[in-house]
């Protein structure tokens, strides 16, 4: 199982865990377990066409998923995925 | 969910929103949280590089790693963002609402002429719609008064 690191805001869907453990696989494919594990957490990450809401970024390790292969890219029993929010807005 | 702040933390936001018109600022809130009252006791901007500055923000990944290292740090909690709205009213705009994260307060502060106007405070509802949160100002030892009222 890879571990996945929830950010704080999104602590209150995971039962205040920290940390969550999730299939490897893809990043989509360990996204979605944990979403389905906690499906409240589903409409804060994914649109209502399933794409990743702007504001999430997903690293593995240190490196943002964006610098690999995007969703596809492939995770690790050993990986730790980090949900780090990008927070933008504005007029 | 109730949210208070000190005097001094909004004067912060405030200051940094004058300084950065007319631009947008924005930074974090940090202070405590147990679950039903939400007490903003320090703010911390982050520099707005978005390239377009002035009527958006940014705050990118990495920052966003560091507020929660130095809330863990420091026994704080992480308790939202604040940005500005040059020459608009302090309501959040489409583009506040794609981008929202559940579970957290948005300051927004308008800022005219230069200087600061107004802050109101909006959270999220289960529908992912913005709600407003009265923002209680407190003054230790003394009794808070809403934000909304005093600019109201």
């Amino acid at each position: 199982m890879a571990k996945i690191i929830i950010p704080t805001p999104l602590r209150k869907f995971t039962l205040n865990q920290s940390t969550v453990a999730v299939k490897s696989g893809t990043v989509l494919e360990s996204i979605k377990d944990l979403t389905n594990q906690f499906p409240e957490l589903d409409k804060h990450l994914f649109t209502e066409d399933d794409q990743l809401r702007g504001f999430v970024r997903i690293f593995i390790g240190e490196d943002d998923i964006e610098d690999l292969k995007g969703s596809v890219t492939e995770v690790n029993d050993t990986d730790t995925i980090s949900i780090i929010p990008a927070i933008a807005g504005g007029l | 969910m109730t949210i208070s702040i000190e005097p001094a933390a909004l004067k912060e936001i405030h200051l940094i929103s004058e300084k950065a018109y007319p631009n947008e600022s924005c930074g974090f809130l940090f202070g405590s949280n147990d679950g039903i009252d939400c007490k903003i006791n320090r703010v911390h901007e982050v520099i707005n590089n978005d390239e377009n500055s002035r009527v958006h923000y940014t705050i990118p990944p990495k920052e966003f790693m560091k507020a929660e290292r130095f809330a863990l740090e420091n026994n704080l909690a992480l308790i939202g963002v604040f940005h500005s709205h040059p020459e608009h009213p302090p309501m959040p705009s489409g583009r506040d609402l794609d981008d929202a994260i559940p579970e957290f307060s948005y300051f927004i502060t308008s800022v005219h002429e230069g200087q600061a106007m107004d802050t109101r405070s909006w959270r999220l509802n289960e529908d992912r719609l913005f709600v407003e949160e009265p923002i209680e100002i407190v003054y230790k030892n003394k009794l808070s008064k809403s934000i909304t009222q005093q600019h109201g």
